[in-house]
C-alpha cells in the first residue's frame, strides 16, 4: 500500500465523504465558469454568424474588381457553392448558360473564383493564381493557365449522329442536373434493360478524347437506384467505359486517341430490367 | 392539469423544506452556510447510478401502490397547499409567455407546404363534425369516407391521425370565419401555439416534481428557447403538438405511478397523442420499458419464491408487473386506442383495415431527399449518428451542455429534499425521460427510418434535454455556491448562493433565447454556435431548409411586380411555394394578379418571375429557370446571415437566341403534375426533366426585369424601394436597380 492509499485508508468514513464532496463542488464551480463562458461564447458567435459572409458591399467592390478586367471567354467560380446564388446575383450576366453548365473548366484559359470563408474552388487545388486580392471578405484570384484545345465535341456533332436501340427518349442536347451541378450534355434514355448506340460519323480526334457522364435527375436517381452504363468506342474499338452510379455524379473518362477524323460511337445502357428512366447524359470532347 | 401540483405526500413535509420554496431559496442554497456539504447533495457520480440502484432506494415495497395512500386527497397543510398554488401560478404563467411567443413568432413564419394541406383536410374535417352537430350531415359510412378517407392511401390525408387537423380547422372556422378574431392562418396555428404552451407548463411541473421547482422551471424556460421546437410550434401541422401530447402522456403517467391517481388522464393523453401523428405508436416502448424496470425492482416485494431460471424471474417480475400499477397499465393499453378511434371518424368501421393502412403507409414512407453532412441522402442505408448530429448542431449550445452534466447527475445518486421528491425519485423520473428521448430517438440509429424531418421526427426528446440541463445547470450552480462559500463566508449567505444559481441560469437562458430568437422565423436554417450558424451549417452540408416556408420572406419583393388593376396577371413560378401561394393570397399577402405559374418546367416557360427555394436536391430548379430566362442571373437573393435561402428571377425583357443547334434539340413532355400528400415532398415525374435549351421561349407579360450594374461602374446601393415589413433576419439584399440591359447569350466557350 502506497502513503497515499495508507492516509486514505485511514481516515473516517464522515471526512472521505467531505473531501469528496469538496472536489465535486470544485469541479461544480469550474463547470460553472465553464458553462457561463459558454453561454457568452455561443450567444456572440450566434450575433456574429452574419459578420462571416461578406455582404453586398463586398460582392459589389469585387464584382466590379472583376469586371474591370474580365475578357470574353473568361470563366467564373464560386466558393463554397453555397454562396453560388450570391455570386451569380453580382457577376451572373458574366456567366453564358454554357460556362455554366460547362463539361469542365479545361478549356478556360482565364477563370476567376470568387471566394468567402477560406474557400477555393477544388478544381484548381495546387494551382497559383496570376492575381489574388481581398475585397470585404470576398478573395479574388485569377488562374490563367494554357486552355486545352477542344477540337470536336458531342453537343456540336449530335445533329449529325445516327441513333440505334430501343429508347425511352433522345438523344438531345440539354442542361441537365448532374451530382447536383448543371452539366450540358448529351441525354439518351435508354429503355430497361436496353442500349442505345450513338454514333458520330466524322468526328475530329486529337491526342485525347475526353468525357465525362452520368445520371440525370435527382427525383429519378431516388426511385430507381439501378445503375446506368456508358461504353465509348473509337472505329469499333472500346476506348472508355463508365458505371453511373446514382451517387457517383459527373464521372470522367478519357482515352489517348490518333489526331485525324473516326468515327466514334457512344454505347448508353441501362442493364437492368428495372433500370426504368436511366437518364443517361454525357459530354465528349476531342483535345489537341 | 392536475390540482395536486406538486405530489400530495403523506405526510406534510417540514416548512423549510417546501418544494415550491426552492427557486427563491434552495434547500442546497441554505445548506451552504455550513462548512461541508450534507450527504443529501445532488450529483454524487462515484454513488451507484440513479438510473439502476440510487442510494437512497426506497423499500421496493414502496413501489406497489402504499396502503396508506389515500383514496381521495386529504387536505394539504396551508404551507403545501401555497407551494402548490405558486408552482402552478408559475407553470401557467411559462406557458402563457410560451403560447404568445409562439403566436408573435409564427406571423413572419411562411406557409409550410405539407401545412398547406392540413388546413385544407382540417376544414374538410371541421366541416363534417360541424354539420354533424347540428344535424346537417349524417354520420354514415359514406359521409365519413368522403370526408376522412377513400380508395387511396392518401386520400383526405388518411395517411395522418385528424386531432390536430381538425382542431385547427374548427378553429379557423370559428375565430376567423365566424368571430373574425384572428386571420385563418393565426386562427389554424393556434391550437399548435397553445399545445406549446401546455407542454412548457407540464416539463414545469414534471421538473418540479422531480427536482424541485428551481429545475422545473429552468427547464421550462429552456423549451421555450429552442429554435426548431419554437418554429414548428407555430404551424398547423403535428410536429409541435405530437412532442406535447408525448410528454402530457410521459408527465401523466409519472404522476400516476407517484401519487396512485390520474391513470386516466394517462390514457386519455396517449390517445390524443395517437390521433395526432403515428410518433405516439412508440411511445408504449418507453413506458413499458419504464413500467417494467419499476416492477424488476418491487419483483421481491411480490416473490414468494426464489427459484432459480429464467421462467420463474419472468414470473416473478410478471406478478410484481401486475401489482405495480394495473390500473394505469389498463388505462394505457385500453383508454389510449379508445381516444383515438372516437377521434377519428374513418376508424369507426373496417377498424383493423384502416388502422393497418395507415401503420404501412409510414412504414413504406418514400425517402425524400435531404442534405446531411456534405451528401444529399434519399436512400438507406442512412448514417447512423443523424439524430446524434443533428440535435448538436441545432439545440442552443448551453442546453446541449448543461444536459451532458444532467445527464451525469442522473446517472449519480441525487437525494431527494422532501418526501414528496422521495416519493418521485422511488419512480425513477431519470430514467423515464432517458426511456423517452431514447424512443423518441431510437428508430434514427437504424439506418432505416427516413431523415428528411431532421430533428422534428425526434423533437418529443426535446423535453428530457431540457429536463436534464435544467438540473445540470442548478446542480452546477450549487456545487460552485459551496465552493464560494469556503473560500469567502459571504458567499455562505443563503441569498448569495441562490443568487448565483440564478445568474447562472438567467446566462444559459439568455444564451438559448439569442441562438433561438436570432434565426427566426427561418427555424428550419437554425443552427447552434457550435456548428457555426447557418454559414457555418452552410459550409458543413447540413439540410438549408424544406417545405418552402422562406417563400414568405420574398413575396414582398415579388410584390413590386403585380400588374396594375385591370391589367393582365403576371405569372409567377413558385416553386416550393406553390402549394401555400393560394393562402398567401387569401391572406394579403401577395397582391391580386400575381399568379401561380404552374408546376415544374410548363409553369417557369409561363413565368416572368420565378423563385427557387433553395435545397441542394433543388438545383435542377434553378437550371430549368436558367434555360427558360436564357440568364443564370437572379434579381434577389433572400439570405439568412448571408446563407441564400430563396432566390427570385425575372425573366429578361429579351429572350436569349439559342445556344445550340435547334436540330440538336427536342421538346419534351409537358410537365407532369406532382402528387403532394402530407409531411411530403414534391413528387416529381422522372418525364419532367427534359430540355428545353434554345427552345423558343413565350415572353410571357411584361415584367419589369432589373439587371446587373453596368461594367466598371461603382454599383449604386440596394433598392430602397418600399419592401415593408421584411422578416428579421433576412437579408435585404438585392440587385441594384439600374437601367436594363440586353439578356446574356449563350456563346460558346473559347477553344471551338
Amino acid at each position: 500500500m502506497s502513503p497515499p492509499e495508507a492516509r486514505e485508508a485511514l481516515r473516517a468514513p464522515e471526512e472521505r465523504e467531505a473531501l469528496r464532496a469538496r472536489a465535486e463542488d470544485r469541479r461544480g464551480a469550474a463547470l460553472a465558469a465553464l458553462l457561463l463562458a459558454l453561454a457568452a461564447w455561443a450567444a456572440w458567435t450566434t450575433a456574429r454568424a452574419g459578420a462571416t459572409v461578406p455582404g453586398d458591399d463586398a460582392w459589389r467592390r469585387a464584382a466590379a474588381e472583376v469586371r474591370a478586367s474580365f475578357r470574353s471567354g473568361d470563366l467564373i467560380e464560386f466558393a463554397p457553392p453555397w454562396i453560388d446564388p450570391v455570386g451569380r446575383l453580382h457577376l451572373g450576366d458574366l456567366i453564358p448558360l454554357d460556362a455554366a453548365g460547362r463539361m469542365d473548366d479545361a478549356r478556360f484559359g482565364r477563370v476567376w473564383v470568387l471566394s468567402i470563408r477560406g474557400a477555393d474552388a477544388p478544381e484548381l487545388a495546387g494551382a497559383r493564381p496570376a492575381l489574388t486580392r481581398e475585397l470585404g471578405g470576398v478573395t479574388i484570384r485569377r488562374y490563367d493557365r494554357a486552355p486545352a484545345v477542344v477540337l470536336d465535341d458531342a453537343a456540336r456533332a449530335l445533329p449529325t449522329a445516327q441513333t440505334s436501340g430501343v429508347r425511352a427518349r433522345g438523344p438531345e442536347l440539354v442542361l441537365a442536373e448532374l451530382g447536383f451541378t448543371p452539366r450540358r450534355c448529351v441525354q439518351v434514355v435508354p429503355a430497361p434493360g436496353g442500349a442505345v448506340t450513338i454514333a458520330f460519323p466524322k468526328f475530329t480526334l486529337g491526342a485525347e478524347l475526353v468525357g465525362y457522364a452520368g445520371l440525370a435527375d435527382i427525383f429519378t436517381r431516388r426511385d430507381v437506384r439501378d445503375p446506368g452504363e456508358l461504353e465509348v468506342r473509337v472505329n469499333g474499338e472500346v476506348v472508355a467505359r463508365a458505371r453511373l452510379g446514382v451517387d457517383d455524379g459527373w464521372v470522367r473518362f478519357a482515352a489517348a486517341t490518333q489526331p485525324g477524323p473516326a468515327e466514334v460511337t457512344v454505347v448508353a445502357r441501362a442493364p437492368s430490367p428495372r433500370a426504368r428512366d436511366r437518364l443517361i447524359c454525357f459530354a465528349l470532347e476531342s483535345r489537341r | 392539469m392536475s390540482s395536486d401540483e406538486p405530489n400530495q405526500a403523506p405526510a406534510p413535509p417540514a416548512p423549510e423544506r417546501s418544494e415550491p420554496s426552492a427557486l427563491a431559496q434552495p434547500a442546497q442554497a441554505r445548506e451552504a452556510s455550513t462548512p461541508a456539504p450534507p450527504a443529501s447533495e445532488p450529483s454524487a457520480p462515484s454513488a451507484p447510478s440513479a438510473l439502476a440502484q440510487p442510494a437512497h432506494e426506497p423499500e421496493a415495497s414502496t413501489l406497489a401502490p402504499p396502503a396508506s395512500e389515500p383514496s381521495t386527497p386529504t387536505p394539504a397543510p396551508p404551507e403545501l397547499a401555497r407551494g402548490r398554488r405558486r408552482v402552478l401560478a408559475l407553470a401557467l404563467l411559462l406557458g402563457a409567455l410560451a403560447t404568445a411567443l409562439v403566436l408573435h413568432n409564427q406571423r413572419d413564419v411562411g406557409v409550410a407546404r405539407d401545412e398547406t394541406v392540413y388546413l385544407a383536410y382540417g376544414a374538410r374535417y371541421a366541416a363534417w363534425w360541424s354539420g354533424v352537430a347540428r344535424g346537417d350531415v349524417p354520420i354514415s359510412r359514406a359521409t365519413i369516407t368522403s370526408h376522412f378517407g377513400g380508395a387511396g392511401a392518401t386520400d383526405n390525408n388518411r395517411e395522418h391521425p385528424p386531432l390536430m387537423k381538425t382542431v385547427a380547422g374548427l378553429s379557423a372556422r370559428g375565430l376567423h370565419g365566424q368571430l373574425r378574431w384572428l386571420d385563418e392562418l393565426t386562427a389554424a396555428r393556434l391550437p399548435s401555439a397553445l399545445l406549446h404552451g401546455l407542454l412548457v407548463a407540464l416539463i414545469l411541473l414534471f421538473g418540479a416534481r422531480a427536482w424541485g421547482l428551481s429545475v422545473g422551471a429552468l427547464a421550462a424556460a429552456l423549451m421555450l428557447m429552442m429554435p426548431r421546437p419554437l418554429f414548428h410550434a407555430g404551424l398547423a401541422c403535428f410536429d409541435g403538438p405530437i412532442t406535447t401530447l408525448w410528454f402530457a402522456t410521459v408527465w401523466a403517467y409519472f404522476r400516476a405511478l407517484a401519487t396512485g391517481r390520474g391513470a386516466w388522464l394517462a390514457g386519455a393523453c396517449f390517445g390524443l397523442a395517437l390521433a395526432t401523428k403515428h410518433n405516439a405508436l412508440l411511445l408504449p416502448a418507453a413506458l413499458g420499458a419504464h413500467y417494467l424496470a419499476l416492477a424488476w425492482r418491487a419483483r421481491r416485494a411480490t416473490a414468494d419464491d426464489e427459484r432459480p431460471g429464467a421462467a420463474a424471474a419472468a414470473l416473478r417480475l410478471a406478478r410484481a408487473a401486475a401489482t405495480l400499477r394495473p390500473g394505469l397499465v389498463l388505462a394505457l393499453a385500453a383508454l389510449g386506442p379508445a381516444v383515438l378511434v372516437a377521434l377519428w371518424p374513418w376508424l369507426w368501421f373496417d377498424t383493423a383495415a384502416h388502422l393497418r393502412d395507415w401503420i404501412a403507409f409510414h412504414l413504406h414512407h418514400v425517402h425524400y431527399n435531404f442534405e446531411y453532412l456534405g451528401e444529399n441522402w434519399n436512400a438507406p442505408p442512412f448514417p447512423w449518428h443523424v439524430a446524434l448530429v443533428t440535435t448538436w448542431f441545432t439545440v442552443p449550445t448551453v442546453t446541449l451542455a448543461a444536459s451532458l452534466i444532467g445527464a451525469r447527475v442522473w446517472l449519480g445518486a441525487s437525494p431527494p429534499r422532501d418526501d414528496a421528491q422521495a416519493r418521485a425519485a422511488a419512480h425513477r423520473p431519470a430514467l423515464l425521460l432517458v426511456c423517452s428521448a431514447a424512443v423518441a430517438a431510437g428508430p434514427f440509429f437504424l439506418g432505416q427510418t427516413p431523415i428528411f424531418g431532421a430533428e422534428k421526427h425526434w423533437e418529443p426528446a426535446m423535453p428530457s434535454l431540457c429536463l436534464a440541463a435544467a438540473l445540470g445547470l442548478v446542480t452546477t450552480g450549487r456545487q460552485a455556491a459551496r465552493w464560494l462559500g469556503r473560500r469567502w463566508p459571504r458567499w455562505r449567505k443563503p441569498r448569495w448562493a441562490a443568487a448565483l444559481v440564478a445568474t447562472l441560469a438567467l446566462v444559459a437562458v439568455a444564451s438559448a433565447a439569442v441562438e433561438t430568437l436570432h434565426p427566426q422565423p427561418y427555424g428550419l436554417t437554425a443552427y447552434n454556435a457550435l456548428a457555426g450558424g447557418a454559414p457555418g451549417a452552410a459550409d458543413r452540408g447540413m439540410n438549408r431548409q424544406f417545405w418552402g416556408v422562406a417563400a414568405r420572406g420574398v413575396l414582398d419583393e415579388v410584390a413590386r411586380d403585380a400588374p396594375p388593376p385591370g391589367a393582365p396577371p403576371v405569372w409567377v413560378y413558385t416553386h416550393d411555394a406553390s402549394p401555400a401561394w393560394g393562402v398567401y393570397a387569401r391572406l394579403g399577402l401577395i397582391p391580386p394578379g400575381l399568379q401561380d405559374a404552374g408546376l415544374e418546367r410548363a409553369g417557369i416557360e409561363r413565368s416572368s418571375l420565378a423563385l427557387v427555394v433553395h435545397e441542394r436536391h433543388f438545383a435542377r430548379h434553378d437550371y430549368l429557370i436558367w434555360q427558360a430566362y436564357g440568364t443564370v442571373q437572379p434579381s434577389f437573393v433572400l439570405r439568412l446571415d448571408g446563407v441564400p435561402l430563396v432566390s427570385v428571377y425575372r425573366r429578361p425583357p429579351v429572350p436569349a437566341p439559342p445556344s445550340a443547334p435547334a436540330s440538336a434539340l427536342s421538346s419534351s413532355p409537358a410537365a407532369t403534375q406532382p402528387s403532394l400528400h402530407g409531411d411530403g415532398d414534391v413528387e416529381v415525374d422522372a418525364t419532367l426533366d427534359a430540355p428545353i435549351m434554345g427552345e423558343q421561349l413565350n415572353d410571357g407579360p411584361a415584367t419589369r426585369a432589373r439587371a446587373h450594374p453596368p461594367e466598371s461602374t461603382p454599383s449604386p446601393p440596394p433598392s430602397t424601394s418600399p419592401t415593408p415589413s421584411r422578416p428579421a433576419g433576412a437579408s435585404p439584399d438585392s440587385a441594384p436597380t439600374t437601367p436594363a440591359r440586353p439578356a446574356p447569350t449563350s456563346t460558346a466557350p473559347p477553344g471551338r
